[in-house]
């Protein structure tokens, strides 16, 4: 179908995608018509064998990118290209289960609401001087998704001790094509270009993160294929994230009220109940199982007597949710406090170019 | 508040559904779509849904020709739908269609007639012309006048017409004297009466939508009237209510005069409360959604694209009803 872009109104115009052969898609299948092979960006093409270097230089660079993109300001394309490169030979070399270290603040999705997440940072205190794990969820849903994820990048890039990244369904080649990363790249750079560039780095993410050895972090829940920790340590997770087995559990599943193993309403992933939340902690000698991919309206909530706590931290979600938002501070004794926030109060951000929330009307 | 803003709302509604349709959400599945207690109710649904597909991509083929710059925008919002709007739209069609269908089957009456007021590009008129066309008397849209001269002038294209049936040009929130010589015109007061309001009792002042129910269901003997609605919510800590109304006028100049007074589905209902023969039911969507959308049904439209957003959902069922409240 075509777009008759000369009967839109100039306000609209500019939230219309860029018009190309891959934006006119208008079939059952989101996936099937836009071609994407993994790799094809080529951002990992010349990897190296050790872990990336900081030197006066790339530490220049990234201070610039950071600062530009703390004004909420997109990078150039081969800016973005620059920086995943760096990425992956940061990201390569981090574990499946990523080990971290207290005092650290543990973050929920994000989703692409760029000032909220400034937000985030004032209230649990700027990174380096803060430690920060982020479990997710970076893009798709928010308007500035492109923003997000390049400023989390630029971070962990330049402080790779202090900052840690783990995949969230929402980085996935898929689901970025049906909530809105995907067009959004196509509508800031022209071209898919960028949105490849970061799906192939999004394959290098770390999936799980251990705070301590006591708090095991990913963003959506157990696998009933995984009993240790030590079995997601075997997982090969350089791949598109898949449609079933432990790493697409990892991703997706829920806590549930009810005991055992059930069937995810989301599609994908496992509801898993209390049974299984205290015997894989048991198992694994774990204090708690952090977790972010549903929407809390308090932002954090415990679940399963306190063996599984859910972390949300996008307020207001999609601008439309009413929810707060919370972060978890975990201190050097393991004490563990939450710290919530409303969404930020945006000034300087023009109305038109906002979108109206989706309503039924 | 501007008419236009209110207008603008039916290329929502219409986008959405074209959306829900061509990713395969809409129409329901033909057989068990609702659960087994309602059998019934899904023999009628699934022939009221024949063609459903076919009739609305004809009407958007058609209304291209007619006014590109409303295609656009349809268009443009239909490719950008997201499941959770996918699912929600079914349930709103589903919704109604059933509370209408069930009035029917409980019905002792033969003859009867439909009222859609804010129809705007809704296209049931055809739907139950087709399916009930000894039992449907007349069958009357209502919108305003742009909406109507739009809306007519695709019908023709595609060849509708039926003496039945009756696009009227009326503002309704005007004169309720004006809107009651409206219908008057064209319907008669001692047949049974479905009267729909779809995301329409919303827009209306507060004074105007209890005139407009009072005199309705004063002036038509017997009758059943069906709506669907958003609700804001009357939890202290519920905000959702209140956003929708600060993003809809910043954004678009878009007004919801009651959403937070009748901000519950207690407080909705009593609005037809006031008549003390009147008898009413209720349900959230979420509700709607539990009790009537099979297991089998459910795991269809999963199928159809990942939902990753099953509390958002459940969320936005929260804040919408569909009630259904007969009088006699």
């Amino acid at each position: 179908m075509d777009i008759d872009m000369d009967d839109v109104p100039m306000q609209d115009a500019e939230l219309t995608p860029t018009i190309n052969e891959e934006t006119s898609i208008n079939d059952h299948d989101d996936f099937q018509d836009i071609e994407f092979k993994p790799g094809s960006s080529g951002i990992a093409d010349n990897k190296s064998n050790k872990p990336l270097e900081l030197n006066s230089t790339n530490i220049n660079q990234l201070d610039a990118w950071i600062e530009h993109l703390g004004k909420c300001e997109i990078l150039s394309e081969d800016d973005v290209a620059r920086l995943c490169k760096m990425a992956v030979d940061v990201l390569q070399f981090e574990e499946n289960v990523q080990p971290v270290n207290v005092p650290v603040t543990i973050c929920g999705d994000v989703h692409g609401q760029f000032h909220d997440l400034i937000e985030l940072f004032k209230i649990g205190g700027p990174c380096p001087d803060t430690n920060y794990l982020f479990m997710g969820d970076y893009v798709d849903r928010g308007y500035y998704s492109v923003e997000t994820v390049s400023y989390l990048v630029a971070m962990k890039v330049r402080y790779p001790s202090r900052i840690t990244i783990l995949r969230g369904n929402h980085e996935s080649r898929q689901i970025t094509q049906v909530y809105g990363f995907y067009d959004e790249c196509l509508r800031k750079y022209g071209s898919a270009n960028v949105w490849k560039m970061f799906t192939d780095l999004f394959d290098y993410f770390p999936i799980t993160a251990l705070v301590d050895n006591k708090i095991f972090c990913l963003h959506g829940g157990l696998s009933p294929m995984i009993e240790t920790i030590d079995q997601v340590r075997e997982l090969n997770r350089i791949q598109e994230v898949p449609h079933e087995g432990p790493m697409c559990d990892l991703l997706w599943s829920d806590p549930d009220d009810r005991g055992g193993w059930g069937i995810s309403p989301r599609g994908a992933g496992f509801t898993f109940g209390q049974d299984i939340s205290e015997q894989f902690n048991h198992t694994n000698d774990l204090s708690l199982v952090a977790r972010a991919h549903q929407l809390v309206m308090e932002g954090y909530a415990w679940s399963h007597q306190q063996n599984v706590v859910t972390i949300f931290s996008a307020p207001n979600y999609c601008y439309r949710c009413g929810n707060q938002a919370a972060i978890m501070e975990v201190d050097e004794n393991n004490n563990r406090q939450f710290l919530q926030y409303d969404p930020s109060v945006r000034p300087g951000e023009p109305t038109v170019s906002r979108k109206t929330p989706d309503y039924f009307l | 508040m501007t008419n236009l803003a209110i207008q603008q709302t039916d290329y929502d509604a219409f986008s959405s559904k074209i959306a829900a349709i061509q990713r395969g959400y809409l129409p329901p599945s033909s057989k068990n779509a609702l659960n087994q207690d309602y059998d019934d109710a899904d023999a009628w649904l699934s022939k009221l849904y024949i063609n459903f597909k076919e009739l609305h991509m004809n009407y958007l083929n058609v209304l291209r020709s007619k006014n590109r710059r409303v295609y656009s925008k349809i268009n443009k919002a239909s490719l950008n739908s997201f499941p959770v709007m996918n699912y929600g739209t079914y349930l709103r069609t589903a919704a109604i269609d059933l509370s209408v269908l069930q009035y029917l089957n409980d019905s002792t009456f033969d003859k009867f007639q439909i009222v859609n007021l804010g129809a705007g590009s809704d296209l049931r008129m055809i739907q139950y012309l087709n399916m009930f066309p000894d039992r449907l008397e007349n069958f009357v849209d209502i919108d305003f006048a742009e909406a109507v001269q739009l809306k007519q002038g695709i019908i023709n294209d595609l060849g509708f017409k039926n003496d039945k049936y009756h696009l009227l040009a009326c503002d309704l929130k005007q004169d309720i004297k004006k809107t009651m010589e409206t219908l008057e015109s064209r319907l008669d007061l001692s047949t049974p009466t479905i009267i729909i309001t779809e995301c329409m009792l919303c827009y209306l002042p507060e004074t105007q939508s209890q005139l407009l129910i009072d005199n309705c269901m004063k002036s038509f003997e017997k009758g059943c009237w069906i709506s669907y609605d958003p609700i804001g919510g009357d939890q202290p800590s519920d905000r959702f209510g209140k956003i929708m109304k600060n993003n809809l006028q910043e954004s678009r100049g878009l007004d919801l005069p009651t959403l937070l007074i009748y901000s519950s589905t207690e407080k909705y209902l009593q609005r037809w409360a006031a008549d003390n023969k009147a008898e009413s039911t209720i349900l959230d969507m979420w509700q709607f959604h539990n009790k009537y959308i099979s297991a089998k049904e459910m795991a269809r439209l999963r199928s159809l694209q990942f939902l990753d957003e099953i509390e958002e959902l459940k969320l936005m069922q929260l804040h919408y009803v569909i009630l259904q409240c007969e009088w006699q």
